[in-house]
């Protein structure tokens, strides 16, 4: 459902590399040649793609839980069908992002325990609470969006079993999107109950979506290894603008206000005021806007997000109680194959 | 074949609840690959009940349906309280649970097959291959499991000695008593005699009112609630 | 929340023992019963029963889809994965078992069923696939042999599911979607909006 905003990116990337072979490498990338597995790539690549992966899929198995949380409560049964095949989709999506990581060295059970460790992290979005039904509706339209517009400039990179993935991936984010518009134009059409708590949801997770694709970038991003070779597409600041461009207006015709907010220790607002400065430039065509609180970012990233600590041991809970289901699969493997 | 709309309901019912309780999983389960099975068979059940539901609402299909699901009062609900038995995440319980209710839902779909109304008759059929799915899944589960090992076999037996007590008011005033009770024991029999388990249900008896008659436990009234609580805020409302 | 989510657990211990993965699977799944079997994914599962329950469950709904077919990751041999497209030869002969064969036809693409053909071992099978089906046209020949491969057969229980799908399907909201937008803004505008939407599939 999301996508790495933050790839691993090597200090000294390539230090020891034959450099012919480096070279090649890297003309095959510019040349818009896919890298297949088997192929000789840099230690640091393979790094970058195993972490890559690793931190798409830990998003994808996170994000499972706060939208989780709701389905038991869902107001009818297309919206709980909707909600609960939603969610089935992530750990799908989590298990072929895993597998992308697997064949490059990291094993799947390594992974889901630095996970649960914090040895390895996850999209910083899903340590915010989900404390209304529209807050559902909301991930669905604005974070799913926003991991849409990353995922199609994922599939443009340059390593063939994550661009696959990725085109599977993208298949099925398209109902995700749909339904959440769907949610988010019946709440706002809807009682003024339902619209006010909607406003509220959307005061919430407005400025998650626009730190969604990640800090600022450096000013020599493009010459990084990371966009050098095609792991990441397009600029952080890039994807942000489109984003805005795309659903500042949208959320302003639903009737929706664009506040920027002040949030308390829990993820609740406690103050709104409207963003000034959300308008179209008329003459760039872009949209201008409030800077998020980038010290909130790197907070939560760390570990101090409200609901790091739960996500976290949700996950450890999973892990725990189902590992005397994976032991006695494996002690009872039956290799026939079944009756044809 | 007369079917009894009371039997529709209860078996829509108990589709529900089991639906609601099972994925409430989704994310949680053990395997990622287990994970997603589960879930699609969570999604089928609750599918299941929607597809009866709109076939007994009288007014519009959809709208109909979910009047039925979210909207009758706690006693009016006929579903086996098996289905709402707090598993605090057991796998084992989980398993159990759904595999001795898929038994069930076979047999009474099987014998709707046969209705003489011929729109019940046809949905019948076509959950029953979806129904197959479950029981074929299952069946192999309970073998995996309680041949998977002292400690799994433990946690299984265990599993299915919490639940047998309850088991028996699936047949709960329902039609044919007596055979469907006999069929759904021969149909168990197989998997349990396969994994080394044993699961004793007793026939319920008439005089102990349970689920399907209304009477229903603390957990069916919780999870009720829950199920309920957003589209109770704010009735009428589209979502 | 579900209540029985609402629970923040302690775990005081070390993590309990970790495990090695399960035996890793390549799924293909066809659109069409006699159309071919097209790469889906990977899963891990013990064994092949298990293996074929979950590659429908997971990669058998996404689309309507008439066929599975799985086989381990280890059973398969390739070809080089070329930049232009890898060269034919003339290896042939028939003897000796049937190898499925998979062709990619560019890198980056997913490998789709190509054929089979018939040999005694692994680098000949590859040989002879890339004869008979190279072509000039391909990146890559992968060939699996058939006794390795399994699938799920015609009268097998249903894939595709009988209910309505379309709860977690995009067309099952596209409509209503556009329907309910108008309300809001003008069709242009709504126009602008959607181009970003993903309009493949669904």
């Amino acid at each position: 459902m999301s996508g790495a905003a933050n790839p691993v990116q090597p200090l000294c990337p390539c230090e020891g590399e034959d450099p012919e072979k480096l070279a090649q490498f890297e003309q095959r990338i510019a040349d818009g040649v896919h890298i297949e597995p088997g192929d000789w790539m840099p230690e640091a690549y393979r790094m970058g793609m195993i972490g890559m992966a690793e931190h798409h899929a830990n998003s994808e198995i996170i994000g499972a839980l706060p939208e989780g949380e709701w389905i038991t409560r869902a107001p009818s049964l297309r919206r709980k069908l909707a909600l609960t095949a939603k969610v089935q989709d992530e750990v799908g999506h989590g298990q072929m992002l895993y597998r992308v990581s697997q064949e490059l060295g990291k094993s799947r059970d390594h992974m889901l325990r630095d996970l649960i460790t914090g040895n390895t992290k996850y999209h910083h979005c899903f340590n915010y609470p989900a404390p209304t039904w529209a807050d559902i509706a909301m991930i669905q339209w604005l974070i799913d969006g926003a991991a849409i517009m990353n995922q199609k400039t994922l599939a443009e990179g340059a390593y063939g079993p994550y661009v696959r993935t990725m085109n599977r991936i993208n298949m099925e984010e398209a109902f995700h999107f749909k339904s959440g518009e769907d949610m988010v134009l019946t709440l706002m059409s809807g009682t003024k109950s339902q619209k006010a708590m909607t406003q509220e949801a959307f005061d919430r997770w407005w400025s998650i979506t626009l730190m969604f694709f990640g800090p600022h970038d450096k000013p020599d991003a493009e010459s990084r290894p990371a966009m050098r070779w095609r792991m990441k597409v397009e600029t952080n600041n890039s994807l942000r603008q489109r984003f805005v461009n795309r659903f500042a207006p949208a959320a302003k015709d639903l009737g929706l206000i664009i506040n920027v907010c002040e949030k308390d220790a829990n993820g609740f607002v406690t103050s709104a005021r409207e963003d000034e400065l959300c308008r179209c430039d008329d003459t760039t065509g872009n949209w201008t806007f409030t800077d998020p609180d980038w010290d909130e970012f790197f907070r939560v990233i760390r570990g101090n997000g409200p609901c790091n600590a739960h996500r976290l041991s949700l996950r450890r809970f999973s892990y725990e109680q189902g590992a005397w289901v994976r032991n006695a699969v494996a002690h009872g493997a039956v290799n026939t194959p079944p009756a044809a | 074949m007369t079917a009894s709309m009371n039997d529709v309901l209860a078996l829509a019912d108990d589709k529900l609840m089991l639906g609601h309780v099972q994925s409430d999983w989704t994310g949680l389960g053990p395997i990622l690959e287990e994970d997603i099975a589960a879930s699609a068979m969570a999604q089928d059940d609750l599918s299941h009940a929607l597809v009866l539901y709109e076939f007994l609402a009288t007014s519009d299909a959809q709208d109909g349906a979910d009047e039925l699901a979210f909207g009758r009062a706690v006693a009016d609900y006929r579903c086996c309280d098996l289905m709402t038995l707090p598993d605090d995440f057991d796998w084992a319980v989980a398993t159990s649970r759904r595999f001795l209710f898929a038994h069930f839902a076979a047999i009474l779909l099987q014998d709707l097959r046969t209705a003489d109304n011929a729109e019940l008759a046809e949905r019948a059929i076509r959950l029953q291959g979806e129904q197959a799915i479950q029981t074929t899944h299952l069946n192999a589960w309970m073998v995996r499991l309680g041949t998977g090992g002292d400690d799994a076999y433990a946690r299984m037996q265990s599993a299915l000695n919490t639940l047998a007590p309850h088991a028996g008011m699936l047949f709960e005033d329902i039609e044919d008593r007596d055979d469907r009770f006999a069929r759904w024991q021969t149909a168990i029999a197989g998997a349990l005699a396969e994994a080394g388990l044993t699961c004793d249900v007793d026939f319920p008896v008439a005089s102990v009112k349970g689920g399907r008659r209304g009477a229903h436990a603390a957990h069916f009234i919780e999870q009720h609630a829950e199920m309920t609580q957003v589209r109770a805020a704010e009735p009428g409302a589209a979502w | 929340m579900s209540k029985r989510r609402d629970i923040m657990y302690d775990f005081p211990g070390d993590l309990p023992g970790g495990k090695p993965d399960d035996a890793h699977w390549a799924v293909y799944t066809r659109k069409k019963e006699d159309g071919p079997a097209r790469w889906a994914g990977y899963l891990d599962a013990v064994d092949v029963t298990l293996a074929l329950q979950y590659a429908r469950e997971h990669y058998g709904q996404d689309e309507v889809c008439t066929g599975i077919l799985i086989h381990r990751h280890e059973a398969l041999a390739d070809s080089e994965y070329g930049v232009d497209p890898i060269a034919g030869g003339d290896a042939s002969g028939d003897d000796g078992e049937a190898w499925t064969v998979f062709a990619q036809r560019r890198r980056g693409m997913i490998h789709i069923e190509a054929g089979t053909v018939r040999a005694p071992d692994a680098a000949t099978a590859v040989a002879r696939a890339r004869s008979k089906f190279a072509n000039g046209k391909v990146s890559n020949i992968r060939v699996v042999r058939e006794a390795d491969c399994y699938q799920t057969t015609p009268d097998e229980l249903a894939i595709w599911r009988n209910h309505d799908m379309s709860y977690k399907l995009a067309r099952g909201y596209s409509k209503d979607v556009r329907a309910k937008w108008a309300q809001f803004r003008s069709r242009s505008d709504d126009d602008r909006y959607a181009s970003e939407d993903i309009k493949d599939h669904y």
